[in-house]
């Protein structure tokens, strides 16, 4: 039996609507096609695929592929297994003059964390490269906005140095 | 003398390159065992373990919706049953309205007759169509429902062991990771406290070089002063003559010039020796410290990773990734089981749909056959019963045939799902399985790196801890200052020989008593020690320049003595100081009266000043 073709659905691409800190001044394309809703494990798989898919195509190295994978592999999972509802990824392409890059939104409206930033500011969490920690390592800007309550927004950024055509 | 600095010197710095190399290697072994790469080892091990634990409850997830659909597929197969029998029923009639029509079309003409059997066969092989197609259709449901059922109850226990494995699988890779990690960090934390002591032990090599250095310019002065010494008593010698014609006084002064050059050598002397202490108290520090970083080794290499921990985890990770092959096999065979049902399923909606559109059909001939019929109310009567019995199959075949379709497009969908997880699920597997190989090599790389880091700073620090031992045993400084100090009493003792001849007090003349309180005043150890922190602060390199002299002349520049140069009296040969013992004679040093005293040297205070002045550069 034949294996066929992995079909992702088509789903709402409007833009996400959680705020979004600038941390640079870039043009930013989202992409079609690749705003995902996770509310399971198959869709943290899912975004694992699209996410290793665009940076194919942007040429990053394999090794950058697999940490960028591994990164929003534990920011995903989080959304399965602690916002206590759904969330959304959305990817988009970055460039400037100088380099062209991926970033990454992640949203959930769930239960939200208290003082997000202990969280990067312990190097001592996340030793063995779990959650937060172990994602914000992986990427070259790693953003997270969350409130008891209020969800939780994760942004991440890898860019690659020289531009691609 | 010199030679010992020199020795210590080269012993120090060798300490130092050494301590520097083991540095080195802490900072390497902890920043490998911290996991302050990006890519570190145990990190990339356990990440690979999530992704491949999410991968594994994907397809649980998958299994689950599997067996969802599949509770849900018998039902509808059993109401499709149902309504099988329903429409069978509801057909039933049409058999014995059949052979009503041909028992009435006997009787009527030949022309009507044959319409109306050709009406009944047509009916009958309809029924039996309807009949056949459906019970066929229904067996291959229930056979199909049979296979799947089999496969899920087996997909259904091989989960139940597959859940019981990976989760052990996954506790028992965690827990290996865990202890590899943590092993990394007590080796990274063994690193960082061995790194501390060494800094520790650096901090003692700092002092010691202080000390050394101190020691450097007291060894200077104390051979310049030496050199000072002996070209005195030559002065001395061939002025003795007419010293001992001149008179007391000028011997007097030269005693008691001497006593003071005597305590001033005294005196730096003991500083020599209090930096000769502090350089081997240094020495000793160090070679405790460095025997407690030693241990500190010891006990990193005590943390020395358990080989086997790593292939535990290596092989809890190829494990998950077989029950994930597992999985993604399994997945076909469930669509491979899917796909005729699915077909089944699409064909009988067709057929069930054509066969309700026959029925309607014949029982529409059949009305307008009995219409035209010369007496045709009988046959009027039974077609108007094929038309209810169509009329009420048709809607029932209609409601299966929908039934048929959203089972159809449940079993469709369900196969579509499958068929993604399945194109996923081997992606994933295909990338977790490069990612294990590549995750094995690095935790190889990390097995083996660390016990060699571990093993090389071990030997270092042994190595380290020996050296210090050969620089402390080079340290001979208190045998050799014991031995210069001799020089200097046997010096005094000749001063005294020289200056008492006739049994002189110690009394002189005002101008004598002068310069000699300002040559004390000058030629202190205070003196002293400002001009070693001037030195140590400002750079030998600047004396010089501030000197004009080259360090190793500096002394050599003083003048003589002052009594060399005053050469105002001269003692007669053969005249000696009566013997008193050397405690005596320092300790009356300390009461020369202030009163002043007459004498010859008064004459040349200069170069007495500038004798203190001197000195006060070193």
């Amino acid at each position: 039996m034949t294996t066929p073709a992995l079909v992702i659905p088509p789903v709402d691409t409007s833009p996400p609507t959680a705020a979004v800190p600038e941390t640079t001044n870039y043009n930013i394309v989202w992409v079609e096609q690749a705003r995902l809703p996770i509310a399971k494990t198959q869709d943290v798989l899912l975004a694992r695929f699209v996410t290793r898919d665009q940076a194919t195509e942007l040429g990053f190295e394999p090794a950058v592929l697999t940490r960028l994978a591994t990164a929003i592999s534990e920011i995903t999972r989080n959304v399965v297994q602690h916002a206590g509802c759904s969330g959304i990824f959305q990817i988009g392409r970055v460039s400037n003059a100088e380099r062209v890059g991926l970033r990454i939104i992640v949203s959930d409206k769930g239960k939200g964390i208290e003082r997000p930033e202990r969280f990067i500011e312990d190097a001592k969490l996340g030793l063995l490269g779990t959650g937060l920690p172990g994602a914000r390592r992986l990427v070259d800007h790693f953003h997270i906005q969350s409130a008891p309550g209020t969800g939780t927004t994760v942004t991440m950024e890898v860019w690659k140095t020289e531009a691609t055509a | 003398m010199e030679t010992e600095f020199l020795a210590t010197g080269d012993g120090l710095s060798h300490l130092a390159r050494r301590l520097a190399n083991i540095q080195q290697e802490c900072r390497s072994l902890s920043d490998l065992a911290m996991g302050q790469t990006q890519d570190a080892a145990v990190q990339f091990a356990f990440q690979l373990l999530k992704k491949a634990e999410d991968l594994v409850l994907a397809s649980y997830d998958q299994y689950d919706h599997l067996f969802a659909t599949f509770g849900e597929l018998q039902q509808r197969i059993a109401l499709l049953s149902k309504q099988h029998e329903e429409i069978m029923r509801v057909l039933l009639p049409l058999n014995f309205i059949t052979m009503s029509l041909r028992i009435e079309a006997s009787r009527q003409p030949a022309e009507a007759q044959a319409v109306f059997v050709s009406l009944a066969i047509d009916l009958n092989r309809t029924v039996n169509e309807v009949r056949a197609t459906l019970e066929q259709q229904i067996a291959g449901f229930h056979a199909g429902e049979l296979i799947i059922q089999a496969l899920v109850q087996e997909i259904s226990a091989s989960i139940q062991r597959h859940r019981l494995e990976v989760t052990t699988a996954l506790v028992t890779s965690r827990n290996h990771l865990r202890a590899f990690g943590d092993a990394l960090c007590n080796a990274g934390a063994g690193a960082t406290e061995l790194s501390q002591l060494n800094h520790a032990v650096t901090k003692h090599i700092g002092g010691i070089v202080m000390a050394q250095q101190c020691q450097d310019i007291t060894r200077q002065k104390i051979e310049h002063v030496g050199e000072a010494m002996d070209e005195i008593r030559n002065q001395l010698d061939d002025s003795r003559p007419a010293a001992m014609e001149s008179g007391l006084g000028t011997r007097q002064f030269v005693l008691h010039a001497g006593q003071i050059q005597l305590e001033q050598v005294q005196g730096v002397f003991d500083e020599l020796n209090r930096a000769a202490d502090s350089v081997k108290a240094g020495i000793q520090g160090l070679r405790s410290d460095s025997g407690t970083a030693s241990d500190a080794a010891v006990k990193v290499g005590s943390t020395a990773l358990d080989e086997t921990v790593a292939n535990l985890c290596q092989n809890g990770i190829s494990g998950i990734l077989a029950i994930i092959d597992q999985a993604v096999l399994r997945i076909a065979e469930i669509l491979a089981a899917f796909e005729p049902l699915q077909a089944a399923f699409i064909n009988c909606t067709t057929k069930a749909t054509s066969l309700a559109g026959d029925v309607r059909l014949a029982a529409l001939n059949a009305q307008v056959f009995a219409i035209h019929a010369a007496d045709g109310a009988t046959l009027e009567v039974l077609a108007g019963r094929v038309r209810a019995v169509s009329d009420d199959a048709i809607p029932r075949v209609g409601q299966m045939g929908a039934e048929l379709y959203q089972t159809a497009q449940m079993v469709n969908n369900l196969g579509q799902q499958l068929a993604d997880f399945q194109a996923l699920g081997k992606v994933e597997r295909d990338i977790l399985t490069d990612e294990s190989v590549l995750s094995k090599e690095k935790l190889a790389q990390l097995e083996g790196a660390i016990p060699l880091m571990v093993e090389r700073i071990s030997c270092q620090q042994v190595a380290f801890a020996q050296s210090v031992d050969a620089v402390l045993a080079k340290v001979q400084f208190p045998t050799t200052v014991a031995e210069t100090r001799s020089r200097s009493l046997e010096f005094f003792e000749y001063l005294v020989t020289w200056g008492g001849a006739d049994g002189a007090g110690l009394a002189m003349d005002a101008a004598a008593s002068g310069n000699i309180d300002r040559l004390r005043a000058n030629y202190t150890m205070e003196s002293e020690r400002q001009a070693h922190a001037a030195v140590l602060l400002t750079g030998l390199p600047l004396v010089r320049a501030a000197t004009g002299l080259p360090s190793s002349n500096l002394l050599n520049d003083v003048p003589s003595a002052p009594a060399a140069d005053s050469g105002a009296e001269v003692f007669s040969a053969g005249e000696s100081m009566p013997e008193q013992p050397m405690s005596e004679i320092l300790s009356a040093s300390t009461t020369i009266p202030s009163t002043p005293q007459p004498t010859s040297v008064a004459e040349e205070p200069a170069e007495e000043v500038a004798l203190g002045a001197n000195v006060e550069l070193f």
